[in-house]
């Protein structure tokens, strides 16, 4: 047993003491981070966008100028839920409306904006709370410069425009010469252009940047607001009332009947919990083949390097192999360990969007029997895995040979990856079921099936074979381990394996 | 009876069809240096492999330190295999300080000692070093360092000397008459002749896995026909009735003497050259050259092994 755990100790410190390892694992939480925060930095911290409306039909120019508007004062109501969110005093309560469904948007615009919500606020607010910022406009309509000239017909005044719209010249805006970056052209004709095709585009978007779409959406159902309100006054409904009617959301409540008498409510906590099994799925993938590659480049190493002998002649092959299993489960459990209480310490202190139903979600993943599930299901993968990756490394002379066996790998291990989401859609589906009775897949699968709560007996009787699987595995690493070790040269043929492990051959 | 550290008896290994090693007995006394001679793949590593319970004899017998498996003395013995290598990542130090530890050297000690000796063979300055870093000789004097860190009472070195320039040769060979100083107990590999006949007190010689000598170096040079070269000019059939001469044979015209002619004559036993010399003053014969040296260890193990490779051909 000593020597058992001097080489895992070994094997545990040589992989984890490297920079290489941590750098690794800390990747992982670091990038998912700056992802997220880098990319709401950059939307927030996106330029305003200049444009021009010419409107020969004189219908749409003040409708598009209100539509762009009311978009704004979303984004900004949006800031606002995410200021109060931030700067709440701890404990305090608000009963203001902050969601951004149209309805909402509507009572905020009318009930004074930003000045009104922020005096209610304000007394709610920390002490040290910073003063809120306005979101930046991202749209700004301009003016028509004084060269072109709006009134002239459709080919002039393109012309006239392209040079503004190719960057050849800029337009004046309040912040100064500035790219124009689209400009809309409606035709005469542009109310009947708006409900039927009338052999041309009567209403038309010119820009160099496709890639930004917002303007051309808040464009189009500006129009289709506008649009509609004409045909409703037509008809003589009154438009007010239409759009009343349209902000109506209805509620829909959502019940688990699994749940105990009187809880079965299914909350945002709930349904974040039914998807977090996917999480651990991913987790359970990238560490159990994170450490597989360890394993084997480490046997590759002893034995291409010809250290194997000298071990052989202090400790048994069988200690050899115990040491190695135990030191890189040890590495294994690190970089879960590390990445989950990353994960979990970082959701903790979020402050965001979400921040109380994710700290719910937290407790109900802590409290559930999960992460016991996940740990079983990571110890009997690694260990089903282990015993295929150790004789691999000990029949392979170096790590080219070895990568020739990847392919075949790579394909069996795509398997749970690929039916990760399908799996976790229908727990209990033939597919799910099916791969539960695969020894090799169904650490995977039981653990995406965990929040569904599967059959008991399906549980434990898959269980059981992961376990009679693994124990055959090793036994069958133990013997070619035992053999191929010190062989060198050609690599066993398949018949000569079968035979090691008859036990025939030495 | 003799201590001995070592004793196979009757010892085969087959693989398959293949004799690796066939039916060697030997024993080593406690303390000796003990040279292990033959060609490659006359067996060598695979004996060694038996001895340290790496793969099993077919038949035989192996005690090692009086025990039947060298696991159950591994705190006591040491080896270096004949393919080198070493955990690239690791510094010097802590791969010596770990093979110490599977020797049941306490962590803490290891690494003292480890250094200790890294120091006693100047090597301290490459302490924390890692292996790759290091030239090949350097790794492997390294590896020889991780073989006996542990003060082992019987050590086997297989190939030791193979890749070091002389220099380090030197130093090698300084280390292991130290171990025997010490009262280690040597066993060496090598099939380079001046090693062994430098630092051993007893060689054992094998062939295509049997052994076929084992004894002092003295005995193996005995077991050569002593033989004289001379260059004459003159008829040299009196010389073949001498008493004591086995053979004579022709070598050619010599090369250094225009006119005379090279001859070997080999003698029976122990014979003494003088004979023949004398035999040249009495009948004659005009020497330009008379050349008697002693054999040396490389014409012993030459003709040592060329016999036996003739008789295992003719089986």
């Amino acid at each position: 047993m000593r020597y058992i755990v001097l080489i895992a100790l070994r094997e545990f410190l040589e992989n984890a003491k490297t920079k290489g390892f941590w750098i690794g694992i800390f990747m992982l939480p670091l990038m998912m981070i700056i992802g997220i925060t880098v990319s709401t930095k950059l939307a927030k911290a996106e330029p305003s966008r200049y444009f021009l409306v010419i409107d020969q039909s004189g219908a749409f120019a003040g409708p598009i100028d209100q539509h762009i508007e009311w978009e704004y004062q979303k984004s900004v109501l949006g800031a606002l839920g995410q200021y109060a969110q931030e700067n709440l005093r701890p404990g305090e309560k608000h009963d203001l409306n902050l969601a951004t469904y149209q309805a909402a948007v509507d009572a905020f615009i009318a009930a004074g904006g930003k000045e009104a919500l922020l005096a209610r606020l304000k007394p709610l607010l920390r002490d040290n709370a910073p003063a809120f910022k306005e979101p930046t406009r991202f749209f700004v309509r301009i003016e028509v410069p004084n060269d072109v000239d709006a009134s002239a017909s459709h080919e002039t005044l393109l012309a006239q425009l392209k040079p503004y719209l190719v960057g050849e010249r800029q337009v004046s805006t309040d912040a100064g010469s500035l790219p124009l970056f689209a400009a809309v052209v409606i035709k005469p004709d542009g109310v009947e252009g708006a409900m039927r095709w009338t052999g041309e585009e009567s209403i038309q978007y010119w820009s160099t940047n496709l890639a930004v779409n917002n303007l051309t959406q808040q464009v189009q159902e500006a129009i289709n607001v506008e649009t509609r309100r004409r045909l409703y006054a037509s008809q003589g409904v009154d438009a007010a009332s239409v759009r009343n009617i349209e902000a109506t959301w209805s509620r829909l409540g959502t019940f688990d009947p699994a749940k105990k008498a009187g809880e079965e409510t299914v909350s945002t906590a709930d349904r974040i919990k039914r998807n977090v099994p996917i999480g651990f799925v991913w987790l359970l993938w990238m560490s159990i083949f994170t450490v597989m590659q360890m394993l084997l480049s480490n046997t590759i190493e002893e034995k291409s390097n010809r250290i194997a002998e000298v071990l052989l002649s202090s400790v048994t092959p069988h200690e050899i192999m115990m040491g190695k299993l135990l030191g890189i489960a040890g590495v294994g459990l690190t970089m879960i360990g590390a990445w989950l209480g990353t994960v979990f310490i970082g959701l903790r202190f979020w402050q965001g969007p979400g921040a109380l139903e994710l700290t719910q979600a937290l407790d109900a993943i802590t409290a559930s029997g999960l992460i016991p599930m996940f740990l079983l299901c990571f110890l009997l993968g690694y260990l089903i895995y282990a015993g295929l990756f150790l004789s691999i490394g000990a029949l392979c002379n170096d790590i080219k040979e070895a990568q020739s066996f990847q392919g075949p790998l790579m394909l069996i291990m795509m398997v749970p990856f690929i039916t990760m989401a399908l799996i976790n859609r229908d727990p209990h589906g033939t597919l799910a079921t099916i791969l539960t009775w695969v020894p090799i897949y169904a650490p995977f699968t039981l653990m995406n099936r965990a929040a569904a709560s599967p059959p008991m007996w399906e549980v434990v009787c898959a269980s059981l074979l992961m376990v009679a699987t693994a124990v055959l595995f090793l036994w069958s690493a133990g013997r070619i381990f035992r053999i191929a070790l010190l062989r060198s040269g050609n690599r066993p043929k398949l018949a000569e394996i079968v035979q090691w492990l008859r036990g025939r051959a030495e | 009876m003799k201590d001995h550290v070592l004793e196979l008896e009757n010892v085969s290994k087959r693989f398959g069809d293949f004799t690796a090693v066939n039916d060697v007995t030997l024993r080593i006394p406690r303390g000796s240096i003990y040279g292990f001679l033959g060609q490659n793949g006359a067996g060598k590593t695979t004996t060694i492999r038996m001895i340290f319970d790496i793969i099993k004899p077919t038949s035989g017998r192996v005690r090692i330190l009086g025990a039947s498996s060298a696991l159950d003395v591994r705190k006591r013995i040491g080896y270096l295999p004949e393919e080198k290598g070493l955990y690239k990542a690791m510094t010097a130090a802590a791969c010596i300080a770990y093979f110490a530890t599977l020797k049941g050297i306490s962590r803490k000690a290891a690494r003292r000692d480890a250094r200790a000796l890294l120091a006693r063979y100047g090597l301290e300055k490459f302490a924390d070093t890692k292996i790759q870093a290091l030239s090949k000789g350097m790794g492997q004097k390294v590896q020889v360092l991780c073989a006996i860190a542990h003060d082992p009472e019987f050590v086997v070195l297989d190939e030791p000397f193979s890749g070091l320039d002389p220099l380090n040769q030197q130093v090698l060979e300084t280390l292991i008459r130290d171990l025997a100083t010490k009262g280690s107990t040597v066993l060496f590999s090598t099939h380079v002749m001046q090693h062994a006949e430098r630092l051993c007190d007893q060689l054992l010689l094998i062939a295509k896995g049997r052994k076929i000598f084992d004894g002092t170096v003295a005995g193996a040079k005995a077991t050569m026909p002593r033989r004289v070269l001379i260059s004459t000019a003159s008829n040299i059939d009196a010389l073949g009735g001498l008493d004591g001469v086995a053979e004579i044979k022709a070598v050619g015209d010599s090369p250094t003497n225009s006119g005379a002619k090279d001859w070997e004559i080999r003698l029976r036993g122990q014979t003494d050259a003088q004979a023949v010399l004398e035999k040249c003053f009495q009948s004659g014969i005009v020497l330009r050259r008379f050349d008697h040296t002693e054999p040396s260890l490389h014409d012993a193990f030459v003709a040592l092994v060329g016999a036996e490779t003739a008789t295992g051909e003719r089986a």
